[in-house]
Formats: C-alpha cells, structure tokens, sequence
C-alpha cells in the first residue's frame, strides 16, 4: 500500500501548501478533513480489521497430474467488509526444499485459489507467513491471525516396470510344513511316516482308505523378498522410480506377499529398510519417502548384495539404463 | 436485486451530491442565475437516471439513445439553450474580467445580457452524473472522475472574494472523499463497496458537518501560523528561483515567481486601474499577512497605493495616460503626488523613518502621506500612484508628521478643479438634492480655502453619519447608481461605499476630490507591526490649493459601531436620523416597482421550458419512489419475519392479486389462512410455501399482460416487479 501512502502524502502536502497560499476558508477545510480522513478511516474500519480472518482448504492428498488448488476463503466476522487485505503464501517444496513465495491482495469476502503445481510428486506445504488488513484509505494495517499450516502429499500413481520382473512365482501363495508341527488352519494329508505323533493320525480318513492318514499342518511360505530403489536421479526420474515401487509393493501386498524396501537415505546416506505387510505400511513408508529431502548425490544401492535374500529386484526410472 | 438496489442508491447518492454541489458552487459563486427548485430536483432527476443507466447491462443502447435525447432537445430548444449558455459565460467572465482585468476573454459575455442558466447547469449536472454513476457501477479508478471534478472546484475557488457557498463546496468535497474511501474495495468488489458506501455516507456528513461547525465558514480568521507557513514555504522557494538583474540598480535580485501581489487581496484593491463597484458585496476577512512595518512615529498609520479619478457606471477609473499630457507636463502631476520634490526637509523632531517589509510582490510602492525621501527607483505615475519597477519587496521612506503649504503649478491646480470635480449629471443632481434636505449649517469663514475645509468636513460628517459599517452590505442592485443607493437605500456599507459617496458629494459640492486605496494601521513606535489585509482600506483625498492632496477619512470604525450598536437608545436615534435621511420619492418607488415587473416577465420568458417539463419531472420523480417503497416494503414484509406473520401478510396479498385476476383464492390456502387467524397452530414453512409460489405464479400472470395501460398499473402503480 505504499501507492496510496504516497497518494495521500502528495495529497496533504497540497492541501497544506494550498491552505498557505490561499486565504478563503475552504483551504483551511480541506486541510482539516484531510487530516482528519485518515482516523476516521481508522476508526470506521477497526472493528472489520480486527475481525478479518481466512480460512485456507487444501486436500490432504492427490496424484501425480491432478489439477488441485489451495483455496482461501475469507471468514470475516465483522458486519463491515474488509477493505484490501494483503497475504503472502510461502510453498515449500519437500523433496527439492525450494520455496516459492506468492502475494494476494483480497477485498471484500474475496477468495483465492492458487493452482498446486502437483507435475512432481512430493509433500508441498502452504504456509501464510503475514497476512495484514488495511483500513478504507489504505493507509493503516494490522496483522491477521495466521491460519494453519496446510500440507499436500503428490501421490505417484501406481506404474508397472517396463521390463517387469518375472514375477510368476508369486502368482500363487505356496506352502510349507509347519516346523514342530501344532495347530494351524491349513493342513496337509500324507501317509504316515514312522515318527509321526499318532494325534496327528486322520483316523476317519485311515479307516476309509485302509492306510495311514496324517494330518501336517502348513504355514505360508515367507520367502524374504527385497525391493530397492535409488533416490537419486532428475525429478521426472524419481517420479517414475516411486511409481514403479508403489506398482510392485501394491502387487505384491495384494498376493499377501510380505517384502522389505531398501534405499539410502540421502542426508544422512544411511541404508534404510521398511517391511511392508499391509496396506498401511505401504502407505506410511510412501508419506516419509514423498518428505525425504534430496540432495542429489546419493550413492546407488543397486550394487548391494543381499545373500539371503529370495528374490530381489531394484526398481530403475524409466529412461535410465538398466545394469545388465 | 439486493446488490443491485445497493448499487443504485450508492451511485444516486454520489451523483446527487456531486451535481448539485458543483452547481451550487457556480451559483454561488460567480451569481449565477437560476431557477434554484428547478436546479435541484433537476439534479436530483438527473442523477436518477444516471444511475439506471449504468446499472443496465446494456448502458451503451442507453448512453447513444441520451445522446440522440439530448441533441433532439438541444436543436428543439436551440434558443433556450444558447441563451442558457450565454449567461452562464456572461456571469463567469463578468467575475474574472473584473478580478483579473487583463484575462483575454471575448467580449461574448455583454452580449449574452441576463438570462436564466439553469438549462446550462442541468447539462453540466448530467456530465458529471453520468461520469459519477459510471465510476460508482462500471470503474475501477476514481482519477477520472477526480480529473473532471477538481479542476471545475477551483475554477469557483480561484477568485478570492466570491467563494462558492460552503455547503455546496463541503458537499462536492464529501461525494468525492466517499468514493475515495471505497476505492480499494470497489476496484476488486465492485458489490461489496456499494453497501459500504451506504454505510459510511451518514459517518462521513457527520464528519463533516462536526469540521463546518467548529471552524465555520463565517468566523474564519486566517490563522498566524498559516502566515508563517507560507513565508517558510516563500523563502525556500526563493532559494530555487533564478535572480535576476535590477533594472535600476543593475545588481542581481531575486524577483520570486511565487510572492502574490499585495494588489487583488480585496476586490477593491485589485487593480490600480479600475475598480468596479456594481460587484462589491460581502467582504470577508481573512485576516493574511501583507507586510510588515516599523515606524518612528506612535499612532496611525495610512500608506497609500493608487487613486481614482473617474467615475462613471457604478466603476472607479484611472485617468487615461492621454488626458494628463493633453492637458499638463508630467513633471507638474507628479509634483502633486510627491512631496519629496516639492518641500524642503523640516526639522529633525518632525521627521520619521517607515520601514516596509512585505512577502508579496507589487508593482506600486505603498508610501505614508507628505514623504520626502523615497526609495531610489520610485517612479510617479502622473499624480495617481509610485510606481515600484523592481517590485522591491523591503523599502524604506521618510515622511513628516505636518502637512506643509508649498508652491504647486497654476496649471495642475486647474487642471484638479477639472477633472476631479467630474461626476455624472445624474449622480449630481441626486447628490446636491440630497445635500440640500440635510440643511447643512452656514459656513461663516470667509476664506475659500478655510470654507473648502469647513464643507469638506460637514459632507464628511454626512457620509459618516448616514449608514452603519459592515462588511457584510448587499451588492448594489442592478441599474441603480452606487454612492445613491448607498446614501439613499443601503443601511450599511464598509469603506469604498463610504469614499466613493463622499468623494461623489465633495465633487457634485464644486470640491476636487478623488477616491484612494491603500493600508490603514496603528503603528506602535520602534516595534514591527504585521498589516493584513483586514487593514486594506479606502479614502477620500480633496485638493486644498496651495497645498495639495489632502487625506479625508470618512468611515466610521466598525469598533465604533459595535459601540454604538450596544446602546439602544442610540441606535433608535441612529435608525431615526437614517431615516430622515433617506427620503424615497413616489417617482422613485414607482421605478423600481417597473423595474422589478420588468425582470419577473423577463425571468417567466426564460422559465417557459420548465413549466412544461417541471410537472412531468415530478410525476416521474414521484412514481419512482412510491414504486420502490411499495415493493420494497411488500417484499420485506412477506420474506423476512417469523412465518405465520409472512402467511397473514401473503394471505392479504394473494387475495389482492385474486381480486386482480377475478378469480377467487384456492380452498386450500384460504384453509391455512383460517388456521392462522383462529388457531394458536405455527405455521411452519414447508406450510407457507404453497402461498407464496400461488403469490408468484399469479404476479407472473398479471406482469405478462399486454396492455399498456395495465402494464403500468401493475407495474408503477401496484409496483407488483
């Protein structure tokens, strides 16, 4: 408001400079109303500046390429309307740790609507860091209570590999004895073997066959199955890395199939694993990656051996060469 | 319909204000003559349409269609219109010729004569109406409007002493100031602003009303502070100017561009050229600063500035340069005004040293009667007035305190007994008939020159006596002549009415006299005295041969007065003497009442437009109201309120439209108006809701009518939508 500042500034200097000149009563007026319009202007617009308040809405969540927008909307309580009020929407950036920085100037019961760039994923918070309301004239302004922060986690969607692993093995849940044997839902039937305790004997099904029946109860087979990735690379590179991740924890959770992610942590370029067995898991690990600060010298982890491991496989953005 | 009502009336508002003041500020200001009812509510009218206007999608149809209106009338009314015109230019050129009688303008306005302008300032009105509405509905900037409204504002304000009427400047001031306390929300809500300006109109006039009260236009005295602002403000300037070298002493001096002129802070003191006395009406006082003085000598003060030697047509004229080397040497007419050339130095203990110091340029030096040393580039114009070529802004002049004989030329002396003995025949007569019923005593001094004196100091006692001092005396009426109406008419007057009649009767008495302006003070002795411009002041100087001018105060001080005033019994005997005094003749009323039939036909020719065009403007006005009341009100009171009070009120409302349609209201509505009336049921709004969709879809049917006459009696009349 520094326009209407200098306005009124060259708008007094006239009006004293006239009442100098001029000797008629209306220059003495007009300098007295001049002087006086900024406080009654104060006066009159005190109680809206005081009860000037936005309130900001934002999803919580959205995809990669999904037009979504960071609304304010004014929630005064004052009967008056707010003359101008003048905010600054800081958007911070987690994975690249950019700020942007973006002015409003609302009137009335005016909202704003600020597109979310959502071209990368990523967690991006919107922060009003001030927020001020000018009386009528322009020339005064307070401090709005600042709402809360808001943030927008930019979700991947789900991409298959280009070159998908062969990932036949799990297209179906196999089983194995249970070790020491006990109770369990699924069970197996075989003849008997000498050693085998005799409550585990399937006596209806022996009487029917005229052999031996054993009952061995069975487990999941709980193979260890490792998937890494690296968080390095152009942002586009990583978007696709994530996507891919997401696709083949998201298969592999729907064939109950339990698996551990591996990737360097790019501060502190530490290995970090995550087991994910359910839905949540995957879900908690994506919102800690989407907020994972880059620095973009990240050693690969695609060199690592994992010897125990059952089946591995490292997770490559689209457009990078794959290490054969 | 909310926003849009609230739009209306904001742009109303601000139209209305905004015409009608800027207006006014003509009128007032320049004397301009108008049907004032018929300017109001022709504003007001006005300001209505403009603000329809623009609230319509579609104002461009509706500004070409004003277009084609206006340029229809105008050729229609092409005479009324011109002569409209012709007076309004007449009264805003007659006012600035005579403040600023070098202003280049055509001669047009003698030729318009007097008519009525009100035509003129209606079109005015609507310009500003429509550029108001369109910056109150359409803008986003004010600074148009601003543009088009400040410069018309100072165009009434420029001449001092005919300022518009406060209200009406307060007014124009207030519409803009509203605008501008909206302009941040109006430039990006345009909806919301217009309920704010609503809101804020009635804090805003009380504002200003409050600021009017506790400095009132009346009472208003130029601070000292503002003087000394004003010459903080001079000096820096100064130091910025460009110096420039002295023509007489050839040194570089600083001439500021910014200093105004000691001349032109009264209308009387304007020029050393002419002065027209038919303009002169209440004075104001303002109270500036002029200059400063410091004298040797204790007690009053008068430093002259020009004198005036004709007078004809209610106007003090210089003496045309023509006429004096016509009819004497330069060298003897100057030998009159100074007295420097023509006496020898008296003793020290008579002479005193003024010392002048003034903020202000001026071309002529204001010098103390019998100076003898003047300042070097002092140049005499003839025997009128010093001129002052380097505008020197501090002087210093030495003057004694006895006026001395000296020798003057034979031939100036005939020359005065000439000149300044003339006067119109007219004024003559009137004067020396009036002169005759005082009855003055006998003069018993046999010497001519000791007589002059003794007649001078009894027509002075006369002019002193006949009229009361006050500023704030009338304008002389039009067509009568100055000094008779003064002596005859006026009961008051301030100085020039007082010099100018007993100068007029010193002259119809054989005596030269002539008219003098300049500064009165009381000086004190070895102290600065501050002259404003409360002390301008006009005289009358008579021609003693062998002598010279001498000085003749004839108005009575208004402290006198204001004594005078407090004793009762004094001022019945005042008003008695007055009275006496002022014989109106039969022929004379007879005049008068010709001259005030003579201007009522020439005002009704000029009012022909407006008595076809009032009744229509009223009808309309009138219409408008009552059909915005009566459907405000209606709606009001069947949308808003507890519902079974909106049932009864539907109810009454539904049966008018069924009597309308000649068609009864449904069973079941008149059911649920029984169970308001009779039962303690509340009606619930689910209940109501039939009654008001029966409301709608009858109103519908009735506004669908295609009859004219019906049209608009559903719609003005019973302001149905």
């Amino acid at each position: 408001m520094v326009k209407n500042r200098l306005f009124y500034g060259a708008f007094l200097l006239v009006a004293v400079l006239f009442h100098s000149f001029y000797t008629g009563w209306f220059s003495l007026y007009l300098l007295l109303f001049s002087v006086a319009l900024p406080p009654f202007s104060l006066l009159l617009s005190f109680s809206a500046m005081r009860r000037a308040a936005y309130h900001p809405s934002l999803p919580t969540r959205c995809f990669c390429g999904q037009k979504v927008s960071y609304r304010l909307t004014a929630a005064h309580c004052a009967r008056m309307p707010v003359s101008l009020c003048w905010l600054r929407l800081t958007v911070i950036d987690a994975l690249s740790g950019q700020q942007t920085t973006h002015r409003f100037l609302l009137s009335g019961t005016q909202s704003a609507a600020f597109q979310v760039d959502t071209h990368h994923v990523g967690m991006q918070r919107f922060c009003l860091t001030r927020a001020r309301v000018y009386d009528a004239l322009g020339l005064f302004s307070c401090r709005i209570a600042l709402p809360p922060e808001r943030c927008i986690f930019v979700e991947p969607k789900p991409q298959s590999p280009k070159q998908c692993p062969n990932l036949s093995q799990f297209q179906y849940r196999s089983y194995h004895p249970k070790p020491g044997g006990g109770f369990s839902e699924l069970h197996d039937l075989r003849e008997y073997r000498p050693g085998d305790p005799p409550r585990d004997i399937h006596w209806k099904l022996s009487v029917k066959t005229d052999q031996l029946i054993v009952r061995e109860a069975q487990e999941p087979q709980n193979r260890r199955i490792v998937l890494s990735f690296d968080f390095s690379g152009s942002r586009a590179q990583i978007d696709s890395t994530l996507a891919q991740l997401l696709w083949l924890s998201a298969w592999l959770l729907q064939r109950q199939v339990s698996h551990q992610i591996d990737w360097v942590e790019p501060d502190s370029l530490l290995p970090q694993t995550r087991h994910i067995s359910v839905q949540t898991d995957l879900q908690t690990l994506l919102r800690e990656l989407l907020q994972t600060h880059l620095t973009g010298d990240t050693p690969t982890i695609a060199s690592r051996s994992y010897a125990h491991a059952d089946w591995r496989y490292h997770v490559h953005p689209e457009g990078q060469e794959v290490p054969r | 319909m909310k926003q849009k009502l609230c739009g209306f009336f904001a742009s109303f508002l601000c139209a209305s204000a905004l015409c009608i003041g800027l207006c006014f500020c003509f009128v007032t200001s320049f004397d301009v003559p108008v049907d004032v009812l018929a300017l109001v509510l022709g504003g007001f009218c006005i300001a209505l349409c403009a603000s329809a206007l623009f609230l319509w999608k579609r104002f461009l149809l509706g500004l070409a269609a004003l277009l084609v209106l206006l340029l229809a009338g105008g050729i229609y009314f092409h005479k009324a219109v011109l002569q409209s015109a012709l007076s309004l230019y007449a009264a805003l050129s007659g006012h600035f010729l005579s403040a600023i009688p070098e202003l280049p303008l055509p001669e047009l306005a003698q030729v318009a004569g007097q008519g009525d302008a009100t035509l003129a300032l209606l079109f005015l009105s609507l310009l500003y109406a429509l550029l108001s509405s369109w910056t109150v509905l359409r803008a986003k900037t004010i600074l148009p409007l601003l543009l088009a409204a400040v410069p018309l504002l100072a165009l009434c304000l420029i001449i001092l002493q005919t300022p518009p009427a406060p209200w009406a400047s307060v007014l124009v001031v207030g519409a803009l100031a509203l605008l501008l306390l909206t302009q941040l929300l109006r430039a990006r809500q345009p909806n919301s602003a217009h309920p704010l300006m609503l809101w804020l109109a009635g804090p805003l006039a009380a504002l200003m009303t409050l600021l009017a009260v506790l400095f009132p236009a009346d009472e208003y005295q130029r601070a000292a502070w503002s003087d000394a602002l004003q010459s903080t403000i001079t000096t820096a300037a100064e130091q910025l100017a460009v110096f420039r070298r002295s023509a007489v002493s050839g040194q570089l001096q600083f001439t500021s561009p910014f200093r105004p002129s000691t001349l032109g802070s009264y209308l009387w003191d304007s020029s050393v050229a002419s002065v027209d006395l038919s303009r002169l009406g209440p004075q104001r006082s303002f109270g500036q600063s002029v200059m400063r003085v410091r004298t040797d000598n204790t007690g009053p003060v008068y430093l002259r500035g020009a004198s005036m030697a004709i007078y004809e047509d209610n106007h003090w004229k210089a003496l045309d340069e023509a006429v004096y080397s016509e009819a004497l040497q330069e060298r003897s007419a100057q030998n009159a005004l100074v007295f420097a050339q023509s006496t020898p130095l008296a003793d020290s203990g008579t002479v005193f040293t003024i010392q002048i110091e003034t903020d202000m340029k001026s071309g002529i030096y204001y010098t103390p009667y019998t100076a003898v040393v003047l300042p070097t580039d002092a140049e005499p114009y003839y025997d009128a007035y010093l001129k002052n070529p380097s505008q020197t802004t501090s002087y210093e002049i030495v003057y004694q305190s006895q006026l001395e004989a000296r020798q003057i030329d034979a031939q100036y002396e005939a020359f005065a007994h000439e000149v300044y003995t003339q006067l119109p025949e007219q004024t003559r007569q009137t004067l020396l008939s009036l002169w005759q019923q005082v009855e003055p005593q006998p003069i018993t001094v046999s010497d001519l020159r000791m007589r002059t004196i003794e007649q001078a100091m009894q027509a002075a006692a006369y002019v002193m006596q006949s009229a009361r001092y006050d500023l704030d005396t009338a304008t002389v009426p039009a067509g009568e002549d100055f000094a008779s109406w003064f002596l005859l008419e006026s009961e008051s007057g301030y100085c020039v009415h007082f010099a100018t009649a007993a100068t007029l009767l010193l002259r119809a008495l054989d005596i030269p006299a002539r008219y003098v302006t300049g500064y009165c003070l009381n000086a004190t002795a070895g102290e600065w005295t501050s002259v404003t411009s409360e002390d301008a002041h006009a005289w009358v100087e008579i021609y003693l041969d062998q002598i010279g001018w001498v000085r003749l105060e004839v108005t009575p001080s208004a402290q006198t007065q204001t004594q005078a005033q407090s004793t009762p019994t004094e001022n019945l005997q005042k008003s008695e003497d007055i009275s006496s005094k002022k014989p109106i003749s039969a022929e004379t009323t007879e005049k008068n009442t010709q001259k005030i039939i003579e201007n009522e036909a020439k005002t009704n020719q000029n009012r022909s437009i407006f008595t076809y065009f009032w009744p229509i403007l009223i009808v309309f006005f009138t219409l408008f109201f009552w059909r915005m009341t009566i459907f405000c009100l209606r709606r009001a009171a069947m949308h808003h309120g507890g519902c079974t009070r909106r049932t009864l009120v539907c109810y009454h409302h539904a049966e008018f439209l069924s009597r309308l349609r000649k068609q009864p209201v449904p069973q079941p509505l008149q059911e649920l108006a029984e169970k308001v009336r009779f039962s303690p049921h509340k009606i619930t709004r689910q209940e109501l809701a039939p009654l008001l969709e029966y409301c709608e879809k009858q109103t519908a049917v009735l506004l669908s009518e295609k009859r004219i006459d019906k049209r608009f009696l559903y719609r003005v009349i019973f302001a149905l939508g």
